[in-house]
């Protein structure tokens, strides 16, 4: 409730200066960095996000992802291409001019100071009083939730706790746009879920446009209002959360953003592909002809056992296959099923499984037309 | 001390904006002009003089010759300083093998609590004079010395025994002087070695005498290679423990070189000396270089 | 069981330390001899030889000699061999391997080699016997180990706390003077320690370039034990001995001599 009130506030404050046709925030264009001759670690990238959003840039390591936010910093020349923050071009300021928030993977505080110290750091950078420091410094601890932790070192801390003073240090100087750098990498498991809901309630709470960098798709698809999936240096796609999962842009975002079975299949007609000696109804996006990829997700496929034939629906595909491997994970069982060739692998979750399948067991797979993306290869 | 000896890798500067060349230029330049007033140009001049042609009494001329090797080469003296040098060397490096791995192996073992002040204690002696050193071990060997008066107190010989002002003493010496050396090389060189692989081993049957064999000792081999290295090339370039207790009677390349370049003032023959040192040192290191690259 | 040590090794050990720490410990109680020559045990103790030692001009003007000297290196191996090690870690240039190799190449030259080389080109730059010469001979010993450790010290600097500093609104130099400086601490206390007591000890390379009225503490014993068996010595030694333990008792206390120079 509180967070709504803020979040009013802060459109309630800016109606005319943020235009209507242009709410562009922070405004990558043609950002390029290339490295000798020809090596393109980030090639020509295009990317603008609206005030007070969180954009996660995801990828798998060497994508560009980590070079894009350090080419934002400033810690890095941009080879091509120009930065935009609220309609300035920064891409020429130096680093220490830029006022972005940083937070580092593995933090980076400053191993010499206490950790009143290192979050007054940035205040002190830009002439901040001693008494206004202070105060803003036990505010900023309070923030994230560690208040009186002023007096100690960093090395005196847990790795949660230091990371939430990295996040302090970097808001505490009112930053225009915060960049998050695989925050939570070194974080295990637990304390990387309370640390996604706190940096995101954080976020939205000051209505601070951020950039997340990260490898973990749990992570963009869950924090973040865009998701920009890059691949060899270039943007593979961006989209809201929803977007990049339901609609995958081509076959590496489909196959990196949650789990799919990707079978190849040849393409029978507009709206139909032949896997296998089947043919199946789909959305075949323009191509008609050729050799294709076709993804479904695991848990979209529905398992039936074979003498309930009565619920084939013409609605959906459906095949015979025959269970290979039982996998118990806890709230959902895998099933990987053979359908004669390719192997599915599927899931059913355990609450609502009415029939659990046995190793070797027959069974009907449906799933519906629109849940298999085909995509060229 | 560690860190000194073994390489550093540099590899790893960080991409960073322009690097202004005079900014370069200037943090290399007290650095480079030490460099190059105190070793290379003295290297480049010890060469050249190794070559030059002295008449009697250490006066140099403008000549170059061969004649400082040839006279070398023909002595017979020289072959004795070689082999003198060359076998006090190998004698020493072993003995001090056998002394400085015990420690390097405790100091692995030991807990943390002791480990910091043992270290401490095995590589203080190298911070305190070489002169000092040899001096204790002069009052230690010596003819009245701690071992002489307490074999001759309590009856066990009558006369001193000689320990000093021979080759045994500055034996004694060396290897003392030179187990912190191989001490911190073994230690840098025990990184490898981890408990889990010794009772991997014993899971496997293996009794302790063939652990240290086929466990422990191979994967230290590194070390030993670099201290061995360390140690020959100090005790032939020693100087001081062989002076001061060889008393002069024990005659090696590095004593020969003193005595040649500030008694003598012959510096030519001083500097072909030097020369063949520097030789025996590159066989030392290829013959290492060899050794190592078997262990990788 | 494994990594557990049996009694015997123990013992080893201890006999080996003892060996290592023997000549030593033995000058200790021979300084508070009161004989005219080396005898063990004293026949007769004081503290004549102390006050030998402090009468004797010789080793009075050497310890003045040595400590200017030795401060003079100091200051000088750190303001040479810092900036040294600071570019070759931080910046990629042409050559940094070369520049690496020949600046520690002096570690590997035979003291008694270079000590000769040396003494062949200040014999004719007329720098025998100078303060001047003794110095940059020190410096050529000193300078290697400074940047060895101070290499070590910028790569133990924590990844990105500069550039975190940088981000926070730090300029260039800011950033070098709040974090850098203070980061490398341990670094150059270590250097400086350790130069300090290189050129305190140096006596090879000395030998070769002092001159009659310019002489270093250790040459000036080494001459007194080639040709003096009486045991002042040992009360010279014993000073020197607790001085050098002093320094690297107040550096274990504050740094940890092991984290600085051992790994």
């Amino acid at each position: 409730m509180h967070t709504q009130e803020l979040r009013h506030d802060a459109q309630d404050d800016e109606p005319v200066a943020a235009s209507a046709d242009d709410p562009t925030f922070l405004k990558l264009k043609g950002v390029t960095k290339r490295y000798g001759v020809d090596y393109m670690a980030v090639d020509d990238l295009d990317i603008d996000v609206p005030k007070g959003k969180l954009l996660g840039l995801l990828g798998p390591s060497g994508c560009g992802k980590s070079t894009t936010l350090r080419m934002i910093a400033g810690l890095l020349d941009i080879t091509k291409g120009n930065i935009s923050v609220d309609g300035d071009d920064i891409s020429h300021e130096p680093p220490h001019k830029r006022d972005i928030g940083l937070v580092f993977q593995n933090y980076a505080l400053f191993p010499h100071m206490t950790v009143a110290q290192n979050v007054a750091f940035g205040l002190e950078m830009r002439g901040v009083s001693r008494r206004e420091a202070r105060h803003r410094v036990e505010e900023a601890l309070e923030m994230v939730r560690l208040p009186g932790f002023g007096d100690r070192k960093p090395k005196e801390m847990s790795g949660g706790q230091q990371q939430r003073v990295a996040l302090a240090r970097a808001l505490v100087i009112r930053p225009r746009l915060l960049l998050l750098d695989e925050p939570l990498s070194n974080l295990d498991a637990k304390l990387r879920d309370d640390m996604r809901i706190e940096i995101r309630e954080i976020q939205q709470r000051l209505q601070i446009t951020t950039v997340f960098v990260t490898h973990d798709q749990v992570e963009a698809l869950t924090m973040c209002d865009l998701v920009g999936v890059m691949h060899r240096g270039k943007l593979a796609q961006l989209g809201t959360p929803e977007d990049i999962y339901e609609r995958p842009a081509d076959l590496f975002v489909a196959d990196f953003v949650g789990r799919t079975n990707v079978l190849d299949c040849e393409i029978e007609a507009l709206d139909r592909v032949r896997i296998g000696a089947s043919v199946y109804p789909c959305n075949t996006r323009n191509l008609t002809s050729g050799k294709a990829k076709a993804a479904i997700r695991p848990h979209r496929i529905s398992l039936t056992p074979s003498r309930d034939r009565s619920l084939i629906s013409i609605a959906t595909n459906s095949t015979h296959g025959r269970v290979v491997r039982v996998t118990y994970i806890g709230d959902v069982v895998q099933y990987d099923v053979d359908i004669g060739g390719n192997v599915l692998t599927t899931e059913v979750h355990t609450a609502s499984a009415g029939h659990s399948f046995q190793n070797g067991e027959k069974l009907l797979c449906e799933w519906k037309p629109q849940d298999m993306q085909v995509f060229g290869s | 001390m560690a860190a000194i000896i073994s390489p550093i890798a540099i590899a790893d500067a960080p991409t960073r904006r322009k690097t202004f060349p005079f900014l370069l230029i200037a943090l290399l330049l007290p650095m480079a002009v030490i460099n190059f007033i105190a070793f290379i140009l003295p290297v480049i001049r010890l060469g050249m003089i190794s070559f030059i042609e002295s008449r009697s009494g250490g006066v140099l001329t403008n000549n170059y010759t061969l004649e400082n090797y040839a006279n070398f080469f023909t002595d017979s003296f020289s072959f004795e300083l070689v082999a003198n040098s060359l076998l006090l060397g190998f004698g020493v490096t072993l003995i001090t093998l056998c002394c400085a791995y015990p420690i390097a192996l405790f100091l692995h073992r030991v807990s943390p609590k002791w480990r910091n002040m043992l270290f401490v204690i095995t590589v203080s002696p190298l911070l305190v004079s070489s002169v000092v050193r040899t001096y204790g071990w002069m009052v230690i060997l010596g003819d009245q010395g701690v071992v002489n008066g307490i074999l001759m107190s309590s009856g066990v010989i009558d006369s001193p025994l000689r320990l000093t002002n021979n080759t045994l003493g500055v034996f004694i010496g060396m290897v003392e002087v030179l187990i912190p050396y191989m001490a911190l090389s073994l230690i840098a060189g025990f990184g490898r070695l981890e408990n889990v692989y010794e009772e991997a081993a014993a899971s496997l049957g293996a009794n302790s005498w063939t652990r240290f064999r086929r466990v422990i000792l191979p994967l230290t081999a590194p070390g030993i290679a670099l201290g061995c290295l360390l140690c020959f090339v100090l005790s032939i370039s020693s100087f001081i423990t062989p002076k001061l207790l060889g008393g002069g009677r024990v005659f090696l390349l590095a004593t020969e070189i003193y005595d040649q370049a500030v008694i003598q003032l012959e510096w030519p023959t001083a500097a072909a000396i030097s020369v063949i040192v520097l030789i025996i040192f590159g066989l030392a290191l290829a013959v290492y270089s060899r050794v190592v690259k078997r262990f990788d | 069981m494994i990594g557990q040590m049996s009694i015997p090794f123990r013992l080893l050990v201890a006999c080996i330390y003892l060996f290592l720490l023997a000549p030593i410990l033995i000058v200790l109680p021979l300084s508070f001899s009161n004989d005219s020559y080396i005898t063990f045990p004293p026949e007769s103790w004081g503290f004549r030889w102390y006050g030998a030692m402090f009468s004797h001009s010789g080793f009075i003007n050497a310890l003045g000699i040595s400590l200017t000297i030795a401060v003079t290196v100091t200051v000088l191996s750190l303001a040479a061999g810092v900036p040294a090690a600071f570019a070759i870690r931080r910046r990629r240039f042409f050559g940094r391997e070369l520049v690496l190799n020949l600046f520690t190449a002096p570690l590997l030259l035979p003291s008694i080699v270079l000590g000769l080389a040396i003494l062949l080109v200040f014999v004719q730059a007329r720098l025998l016997g100078t303060y001047t010469g003794l110095i940059i001979a020190h410096l050529i010993i000193t300078t290697p180990y400074v940047i060895r450790i101070m290499l070590t010290a910028f790569s133990t600097l924590p990844p990105s706390v500069e550039d975190a500093a940088t981000m926070l609104g730090a300029a260039p130099f800011t950033v070098v003077r709040r974090i850098t400086l203070p980061m490398m601490m341990p670094g150059f206390i270590a250097s400086a320690a350790l130069s300090f007591l290189l050129s305190f000890d140096e006596v090879v390379i000395s030998l070769f370039i002092t001159g009659p009225r310019l002489r270093t503490l250790p040459v000036e014993i080494f001459d007194y034990v080639e040709s003096q068996t009486d045991p002042m010595t040992a009360a010279v030694s014993v000073v020197l001995v607790a001085a050098t333990l002093l320094i690297i008792f107040v550096i274990e206390r504050t740094l940890g001599l092991s984290r600085t120079i051992g790994k």
